[in-house]
């Protein structure tokens, strides 16, 4: 199911949510539980299985962890059992396509969906296995909250990637109240309206620029597509994150912020603060600082950053792009702390960086984007004139319409913080009447988009 | 003793509401047309309904439903979500036949049963003949678009208490009272109301479109049967797609939907200053172009072919002839232009030509060299007759009759030179007639209803002396062709099989895709025996022509399908 769909808007959040508040306390948990095994099952039931399994596995190697006797041992078959399951249905085919290419194999494919959210939830799950083995919170003795922790919806399908440690308590004793419900709903319009008025409309650019053959476009067009796809994930995630978040409010969960305008950021080291911050710390606690972080001398450092953000970048996915993505970021950090560029804060060096950074990593979303690196490199060539395509098949109103056009003042100014005032909280009426409208306004947009996007004429002559 | 005070309270409350709002959930129960009615073939029954008896009968306010041939009386129920009712168009189908109504009642406030034996007397189209039975009327009509106003009804929609809706909702308002009750207290917190009024207005918000569900069967404007509701046991097993089937069943079945859709069309135009979305948009002076199937690139001629797909071409062409040659066949490709290939001036000026000419032309000049090859490409003739008037539809993607004519000429020119005797149907053959196209498959794609369709004329062609070819075989087993009805898109461009015959020479397949269908008025009334088949793929009806030995084989293809003839599989068998 999916946040922006009617029937998770209408049915699924007002019952679930109505049910919670009408249980008794002991009971709350296990509606969450419930709802949100339904909530994964809804689109692929099948993929359960393998959740449930996954559940299982870590409720039983967190405790046996627990023990002095052969920890060590068992860590090791939890970690690679979960990876097992991410390897198997995220990366396999992408191992073999490569084995085949190098070393002139012939195996076949795997025939495989990847069960969706799978890089999330097996993270959360390994997080909560290593919060035990350190022996910073005890194992679970109920399976259902080793269960809700690891398929509680708000974060299930896109993060933020919960740590054990930062919710554990929670699990077990949590304050609802009014006050959290309406912060947690107005904090899901935002996400809401991020999601469906932003991202979905730079998304359409995107697809439309990126769907063209390169030769026809002119560098004008490739940046708006370059700016436009920046602005899509930044919406896309972070309202993403925002829903997760509100929604983890209205039942009295506190996630912690996962984006924090990354796109103010003045250094690549910046932007890994504040872009999908529970990643960059999931794999700063359980891989950057068991590697030994910085406390081997400076070549281990960057040794150990380099492998942080190869490992990032697999992580988004099972191809090159992905992998030479994650590495461009990788190199820019490593080169950062050697000239300890944060240290240059004069105005003229911070508007040196702010525009650095800012190519870094729009250059970096253009190879994220591409559907192979041969076409990334050939669009950036295009975009920043080092190859120019003598006719070219559309002009730039082609792409942006009005519509376009104002989304993209407001989506840059919005990201680089501009707005930032408006969401301050105060206490006078006047501002609280404001903000709320201004979230309402937003919802019936946004439901007024979903809603439309289900006309679907039968058209004759396509057969 | 604090709870129960909170209890006695939330009671109290939730009866107040329970009478103020006088049983809190009115059903909207809408009028019902009951028909009890048969039908010796499956036909789609539209019912126009107003709710003035000045207003005109449009899609929005229409309903299709299903009538499945029987032998016995179907009770046919259809809900018009309306609270008041004052015409109402029974529409019987798109074609000639016999339905046999046994009943008409019409369910909302007032019961009105129509008086059978009276429904000679009401407005009526096409319907040949009421014959008056014992317990029955049979409706006979001879013509595609039979149907009957009854315009004197005067009813309010019925509405009634949702009993289990009215239960939920005070009980829910009980417990959500109660609950409140006990957190201001226990909690001593202190809400603000004004959180509080945006916390109830963004739930009803959510929950807006399922607080009535729309149980149309079928949308008039989309053209498409609607979502089944959900099952959760399928084949005996569990229905594993019980959640997707869920969602699409909720899409297509929430509250307003119609309404909710047409006011974003409208936003949006505003909005983005542009009609478009992925499939179709709106360019200059009110012409329409299909954006699918690569149409854009289409024509900007950004791909030409190469060498290699020429000579390909030209090889499939050739064996493709050869083989037609061995069964004594002859063989031509028919390519009709592209709508943006003739009216590439209405075009917007932001997408701008490649090269000058396209795939089609190309192949054309290409072919030249061999004369074996019979390739037609209508478009200086078309380009040429643009002059004389409008030769596609401003507001579909395909040529209207008078470029079906033309593009037919331009065929025949070429045939007669190998059959001399066939006599082509001039233009002194047909009567002209202005008449304004108010469907379109672009405005539909779009969902818009253009009123300046209505000042757009176009040439209909009808024969001087009659049609001379009748059916064998109708795309939805219509027994007769009825050109002079209203103009009705769909009978021509429905692609299923059909054959026609007349007392003229020849026999010919004709492979064809939707631009064939406006031929057939045409071609039909030139050749003997036609036969269109809806096809892409020539090879897989080999037998097909093998066993049918027909005179001629045309294939034809739209220009943006040109690609289909690099393709020759399976290949053709030897033939002696």
């Amino acid at each position: 199911m999916l946040f922006s769909s009617l029937i998770f808007l209408s049915i699924f959040l007002p019952v679930v949510t109505g049910l919670y508040f009408m249980v008794k306390k002991e009971l709350r948990n296990y509606v969450l539980l419930v709802a949100s095994l339904i909530f994964y099952a809804w689109g692929e039931p099948r993929y359960l299985a393998i959740m449930l399994l996954v559940i299982i596995i870590n409720y039983v190697f967190a405790i046996l962890v627990e023990n002095e006797k052969y920890k060590k041992i068992y860590l090791a078959m939890a970690v690679i059992g979960n990876l097992s399951f991410l390897v198997y249905f995220k990366y396999f085919n992408f191992i073999i396509e490569n084995l085949n290419k190098v070393i002139n194999l012939r195996i076949s494919f795997i025939d495989v969906i990847m069960p969706i959210g799978i890089s999330f939830y097996t993270f959360q799950a390994l997080s909560y296995v290593i919060d035990v083995y350190r022996g910073e919170v005890k194992a679970q003795k109920s399976i259902y909250n080793v269960a809700l922790y690891v398929t509680f919806f708000p974060q299930l399908i896109a993060g933020p990637i919960v740590k054990y440690h930062d919710i554990e308590k929670e699990i077990i004793k949590r304050t609802v109240n009014f006050q959290n419900i309406y912060l947690g709903l107005k904090r899901f319009s935002f996400g809401l309206g991020k999601k469906i008025i932003f991202a979905n409309t730079f998304g359409a650019v995107v697809d439309q620029i990126f769907g063209t053959n390169l030769d026809v476009l002119d560098y004008k067009i490739m940046w708006l597509g370059a700016i436009c796809y920046s602005l899509q994930l930044y919406f896309d995630f972070s309202g993403y994150s925002d829903m997760a978040i509100g929604l983890g409010q209205i039942f009295g969960f506190h996630f912690l912020e996962n984006f924090n305008y990354p796109y103010i950021s003045k250094s690549i080291t910046e932007f890994w603060r504040r872009w999908h911050i529970s990643l960059g710390s999931w794999f700063k606690e359980y891989l950057y600082i068991p590697l030994g972080g910085n406390r081997n001398g400076q070549k281990r450092t960057y040794v150990n950053l380099f492998i942080v953000f190869l490992a990032t970048g697999i992580w988004h996915g099972a191809s090159w792009t992905f992998v030479i993505w994650g590495l461009w970021h990788g190199i820019f950090i490593i080169i950062e702390r050697y000239f300890s560029i944060e240290k240059y804060n004069k105005m003229y060096q911070k508007l040196l960086r702010y525009i650095y950074t800012v190519l870094v990593f729009i250059i970096g979303w253009v190879i994220f984007r591409a559907d192979t690196l041969s076409n990334g490199i050939k669009y950036l060539k295009i975009m920043f004139g080092l190859k120019k395509n003598l006719i070219t098949g559309y002009e730039i109103g082609y792409f942006l319409n009005m519509k376009v056009l104002i989304l993209l003042v407001i989506g840059i100014l919005a990201s680089v913080s501009a707005f930032k005032f408006i969401f301050i909280e105060r206490n006078t009426v006047k501002y609280k009447i404001a903000i709320n409208v201004f979230s309402l306004i937003i919802i019936i947009i946004s439901m007024i988009l979903i809603s439309s996007s289900t006309y679907n004429p039968f058209i004759y002559f396509r057969f | 003793m604090k709870t129960l005070k909170f209890k006695i309270i939330s009671f109290v409350l939730t009866f107040l509401l329970l009478i103020l709002i006088k049983g809190v959930i009115i059903k909207n129960n809408g009028i019902d047309v009951v028909l009890d009615l048969k039908s010796s073939k499956d036909v789609e029954i539209q019912l126009f309904y107003t709710t003035k008896t000045t207003d005109g009968f449009t899609e929005e306010n229409s309903k299709k439903i299903s009538l499945v041939k029987s032998e016995s009386m179907e009770k046919l129920t259809a809900n018009l979500n309306i609270n008041k009712i004052k015409m109402l168009r029974i529409d019987f189908g798109e074609y000639p036949g016999v339905i046999d109504l046994e009943n008409i009642q019409i369910n909302g406030k007032k019961k009105i049963n129509v008086n059978l034996s009276e429904l000679k007397n009401y407005n009526k189209n096409q319907i040949k003949d009421i014959i008056v039975n014992k317990n029955s009327v049979s409706i006979l009509s001879d013509s595609a678009d039979p149907y009957i106003i009854i315009d004197d009804l005067d009813t309010e929609g019925l509405s009634s208490m949702d009993i289990l809706l009215t239960f939920t909702f005070l009980v829910l308002f009980y417990f959500l009272i109660y609950k409140f009750l006990l957190y201001l207290k226990i909690k001593k917190m202190r809400v603000s109301w004004i959180n509080l009024v945006y916390i109830f207005l963004i739930a009803f918000v959510f929950i807006f479109p399922v607080i009535g569900i729309d149980n149309d069967e079928i949308d008039a404007i989309e053209n498409r049967t609607l979502a089944k509701a959900p099952k959760l046991k399928k084949n005996n097993g569990l229905n594993l797609n019980f959640g997707k089937d869920s969602e699409s069943w909720l899409n297509d079945h929430f509250y307003k939907r119609r309404v909710v859709i047409t006011f974003y069309k409208i936003f949006d135009k505003v909005v983005s200053g542009r009609v478009e979305n992925e499939n179709a948009f709106l360019a200059k002076e009110g012409w329409y172009f299909y954006k699918g199937d690569n149409s854009v690139k289409n024509y900007q001629n950004i791909e030409l072919f190469s060498e290699d797909q020429l000579k390909e071409i030209e090889n499939n062409l050739l064996e493709r002839k050869k083989w037609m040659d061995n069964l004594g066949i002859k063989y031509y490709t028919f390519v009709a232009p592209d709508k943006n290939k003739i009216y590439g001036e209405f075009y917007p000026s932001y997408i701008k030509k490649i090269n000058k000419y396209g795939k089609v032309y190309q192949l054309r000049e290409y072919l030249k060299h061999n004369n074996e090859i019979n390739i037609v490409y209508p478009y200086e003739e078309i380009m040429k007759a643009k002059e004389n008037g409008l030769l596609y539809w401003k507001t579909d993607t395909h040529w209207n009759e008078y470029g079906a004519y033309v593009g037919y000429l331009t065929l025949m020119s070429r045939i007669k030179s190998d059959f001399p005797e066939l006599e082509v149907k001039m233009e002194n053959n047909y009567t002209k007639q202005s008449e304004a196209y108010l469907q379109g498959d672009l405005a539909k794609m779009l969902g818009i209803n253009s009123n300046e369709a209505l000042d757009v004329k176009y040439d209909r062609f009808f024969p001087i002396n009659g049609y001379e070819f009748t059916f064998i075989k109708n795309a939805d087993d219509r027994n007769q062709f009825i050109p002079d009805s209203k103009y009705d898109f769909n009978l021509f461009t429905s692609r299923k099989h059909v054959i026609t015959t007349s007392p003229k020479p020849l026999k010919v397949l004709i492979f064809t895709d939707s631009f064939g269908a406006l031929l057939t008025q045409y071609l039909s009334d030139t050749f003997g025996y036609v036969e269109y088949i809806p096809a892409k793929n020539l090879n897989e009806f080999q037998d097909k022509i093998i066993n049918e030995k027909p005179d001629i084989v045309i294939f034809e293809t739209v220009e943006r399908n040109i690609g289909v003839l690099e393709y020759n599989l399976p290949k053709l068998k030897e033939v002696k």
